[in-house]
């Protein structure tokens, strides 16, 4: 498979902190990719590093087939990028911003700025320093898109944006990602990433949780509310096949998030005496996301679980949910 | 120029070159403002004054002020290109586009020339069309001008090699600055110390048979080109790591400038229990703030207290007017104002806490520099008692309170410290030029009342306390549309208020002398 992004056991340290934890993960052409994570959990840092900007401690990272340490400016060539806090010359127009941004790319960047800036209702001749933070973030992204870049990577890309803005900034990036081009978004916005990313990463604590297609990973996980007879006993065994993300109990009660439950171990369950009343149903993106990130439920939910789901998200990552 | 969108793509050089130019424009435009309205007012006093001695010396000030914007440009566009392009993010997006670190530092460097020399060829002007009428008469002309063009030009780059290295390693532009100065004052100490302990001094060049003249100027200049060469290779180094790694390949100096830049909770954090007042917040918050640009400040003048007495004159305004200058920074750069201003802090008490700290800063320094000055075990370095002190004092006053209305009035700080500069000297040139012509007696003589300014706290009185006092008034009156209003026509107000506190000595001067008050009568009501 053709690999947009190829990030082999990233590590990346500053000083005595580990910000990137053995971080593999590859994607594919022509999909949109949202990387999550809560704040402080690396993604900038990974971000930073894939456009050659970090020196890794470990690990290596290839962008469309290059090192981003040895060829930074073939990277910046091909790659857009929009970061979380753009900073734009105050003095320059929108205009004049994109006059000074074209004379780094090949021919037609102004041609599509142009339109790019008129689909985003900016006027050409304000300057930045007269703009709202929305517009701000629209002129950052009209430059980075200008020059149909093969991989779009945006960090925090919509926050400033209004919401039709936002929706229509999102399904542009379906229709890019259609075209062939990659998309590479991290976004705090669960409910908009799931509407347009075909793959989602999860980076909690500099630690990779999951890669994988989000269509796979919904379908892979399930949300379980199963309320006990007897409070005192323990969950049956039918458990014990599933893998347990995570587990909160009220009263007699018990919600767990799990991944492998087939029919036929929730018709078991169905059928167990035990168990009066047991739901499942598909998670949402943002229930996947509290599911993988929250390590406190995480460990109520047992070691053994913990410990046997970590290791198969960290070493396989992508291919082995794909 | 460009607000309509072109449909036409420029090179890759002239986008670089538009962009530096039009980040340095405003600065140029300051110097050559400044320093053209000295040469005017030097030359309208100069063929105004029948005094030989005064119109000579006027013109040849007049000849002396190309020198000066060449380094005073380099200061700006330094400050201007890195240091502000560093403190404002835009070196971020600057180094996301494909451009390589070298074009983009030989477009800073061509720029930081061209403008330089641009600026320097425009006030070369006046001085020649005066040469041309046989106005101003200098001897070996193209000897001198040759010698002046070459030393001005080995200043200018050792300033611009320093000044980029220090905004490169320093995120906070002023404190950058004041490193960079302190850099370069190390550097040529050192050259001193080094060939005096290698040997190479003039003497050992005399021995190869060159005359004494051109040993000296050889010594020292070529230990100063060597200088140059070292911190150009650090420079080329630093900016080549900053451009590809951003600010994360310099850790010890990241760790240096986020220590310069104490984050807004420990800023705001009290060791007691009790809720701080807002009064003991804002000190705290003044104290923490920028302290490393004052520690150096405060060091800098040391190295020169050896030179004695006479160099004080220049060294203790100019150090104090950068201690006025750190008043309000970050409060400016970091935007700190707006969090405050919505915190409804009382802008007296913010202004008063800035400048109550910064002020005992300046004093601490001067203590220091003349009680070092004092102990100098040779009686004709010491300065020359109450007198010279209280006028030094009474200068120092000046450029603080000028540091601190710059800081105010204009947001990025390297503009405040190239307009204070700016001002400061176009103010002393002005207002010495114009006192000294309105003090000559009618034979265009200064003997009558030089005597009188020199003996008594003349200069004090008259110049520096109620310059000093506008100052004060103003700053404190600006204080509302700073904070609660946040305006955008603080630079008008900054330059209004200059006019009016350059203006008022001026013009009591000439109420005194219209009223015939002075010097005797005036002396004895102030005396």
């Amino acid at each position: 498979m053709n690999h947009v992004i190829d990030a082999q056991r990233v590590t990346k340290r500053f000083g005595r902190r580990t910000v990137l934890k053995d971080v593999s993960l590859q994607v594919p052409a022509g999909v949109v990719f949202a990387l999550l994570g809560e704040n402080g959990a690396g993604k900038s840092t990974l971000i930073r590093s894939m456009l050659g900007y970090h020196r890794l401690n470990a690990g290596s990272i290839s962008i469309c087939g290059l090192d981003p340490a040895q060829k930074p400016l073939e990277i910046r060539r091909q790659v857009g990028y929009v970061s979380d806090a753009p900073s734009l010359y105050e003095w320059m127009t929108v205009a004049q911003a994109g006059w000074y941004a074209s004379g780094f790319y090949a021919d037609g960047f102004l041609q599509s700025y142009s339109r790019l800036i008129i689909e985003f209702q900016l006027p050409h001749d304000a300057k930045i320093r007269n703009l709202s933070k929305g517009m701000r973030a629209k002129v950052a992204l009209s430059l980075a898109m200008a020059f149909d870049p093969a991989l779009l990577i945006l960090d925090e890309p919509t926050s400033g944006l209004d919401p039709l803005v936002r929706r229509s900034f999102l399904e542009s990036m379906i229709d890019r990602a259609a075209a062939g081009q990659t998309v590479f978004l991290s976004s705090h916005q669960m409910h908009e990433v799931e509407r347009v990313a075909d793959w989602v990463a999860i980076l909690h604590a500099g630690q990779l949780q999951i890669v994988a297609p989000l269509e796979d990973l919904k379908s892979s996980v399930s949300m379980l509310d199963v309320s006990l007879r007897d409070p005192l006993l323990a969950l049956p065994a039918d458990f014990d096949e599933l893998e347990v993300l995570q587990q909160q109990q009220t009263g007699r009660t018990h919600h767990l998030m799990v991944r492998g439950l087939t029919p036929k171990i929730e018709a078991a369950l169905h059928q167990h005496p035990n168990l009066f009343e047991v739901k499942s149903m598909r998670p949402n993106l943002e229930e996947l996301y509290l599911g993988f990130t929250s390590q406190e439920e995480l460990s109520n939910a047992g070691t053994d679980a913990k410990s046997s789901t970590g290791g198969q998200r960290n070493s396989n990552s992508s291919s082995e949910v794909a | 120029m460009h607000n309509e969108i072109q449909l036409r793509r420029p090179s890759v050089w002239y986008s670089l070159l538009w962009k530096d130019f039009q980040q340095v424009k405003s600065s140029l435009l300051a110097v050559l403002v400044g320093l053209l309205s000295v040469q005017l007012v030097f030359l309208a006093i100069a063929l105004s004054s029948s005094d030989y001695r005064l119109r000579n010396g006027l013109l040849e000030g007049l000849a002396f002020v190309p020198c000066l914007a060449p380094i005073l440009l380099a200061v700006g566009c330094s400050g201007m290109l890195i240091g502000q392009e560093r403190q404002s993010g835009t070196w971020g997006w600057a180094s996301s586009l494909p451009v390589s670190w070298r074009r983009a530092l030989v477009s800073k460097l061509c720029i930081t020339l061209f403008a330089t020399a641009t600026v320097a060829l425009l006030l070369c002007i006046a001085p020649l069309v005066l040469v041309l009428m046989r106005m101003l008469v200098i001897e070996n002309l193209w000897q001198v001008v040759g010698y002046t063009t070459l030393i001005t030009f080995i200043i200018m780059v050792e300033v611009v090699v320093y000044f980029y290295l220090a905004s490169l390693l320093i995120r906070e532009t002023l404190t950058a600055l004041v490193c960079a100065v302190l850099a370069i004052t190390v550097g040529q100490l050192l050259i001193l110390f080094l060939s005096l302990l290698l040997g190479l001094s003039p003497s050992f060049l005399e021995r190869t048979g060159l005359r004494r003249e051109s040993a000296v100027w050889l010594a020292n200049w070529g230990w100063t080109t060597g200088v140059i060469v070292a911190g150009s290779v650090a420079m080329v180094w630093a900016y080549r790591s900053r451009w590809k790694r951003d600010e994360m390949g310099l850790r010890w100096f990241s760790k240096a400038a986020a220590s310069a830049e104490l984050p807004r909770a420990s800023n705001f954090s009290y060791s007691s229990n009790a809720a701080p007042s807002q009064w003991q917040m804002l000190v705290r918050q003044a104290l923490n703030s920028s302290w490393p640009m004052r520690l150096v400040v405060f060091l800098l003048p040391l190295l020169f207290a050896w030179t004695g007495g006479g160099a004080l004159n220049v060294i203790v305004p100019v150090v104090i007017g950068f201690m006025g200058l750190s008043a309000f920074e970050g409060d400016q750069s970091q935007q700190r104002i707006r969090f405050l201003a919505d915190r409804g802090v009382d802008p007296m008490k913010l202004i008063t806490s800035r400048l109550l700290v910064t002020g005992l800063w300046s004093v601490g320094t001067i203590v220091v520099l003349l009680a070092l000055v004092a102990l100098d075990p040779h009686p004709e370095m010491r300065p020359s008692g109450e007198v010279y002190i209280g006028n030094l004092l009474g200068a120092a006053a000046c450029t603080f309170l000028l540091g601190a209305l710059a800081a105010m009035c204009f947001k990025k700080p390297v503009i405040a410290a190239t307009v204070a500069l700016v001002t400061a000297i176009t103010a002393i040139w002005i207002g010495l030029a114009l006192i000294t012509v309105l003090l000559a007696d009618q034979y265009g003589r200064l003997e009558y009342v030089q005597p009188y300014l020199e003996r008594s706290f003349g200069y004090f009185w008259i110049a520096a306390i109620p310059t000093a006092l506008v100052l004060v008034v103003a700053i404190f009156s600006l204080a509302k549309h700073w904070v609660v209003r946040q305006e955008d026509r603080l630079p008008l107000h900054y330059a209004w208020i200059c006019f009016l506190a350059w203006a008022i000595p001026v013009l009591s001067v000439a109420g005194a002398i219209v009223l015939k008050l002075f010097p005797e009568q005036l002396s004895s009501i102030v005396l």
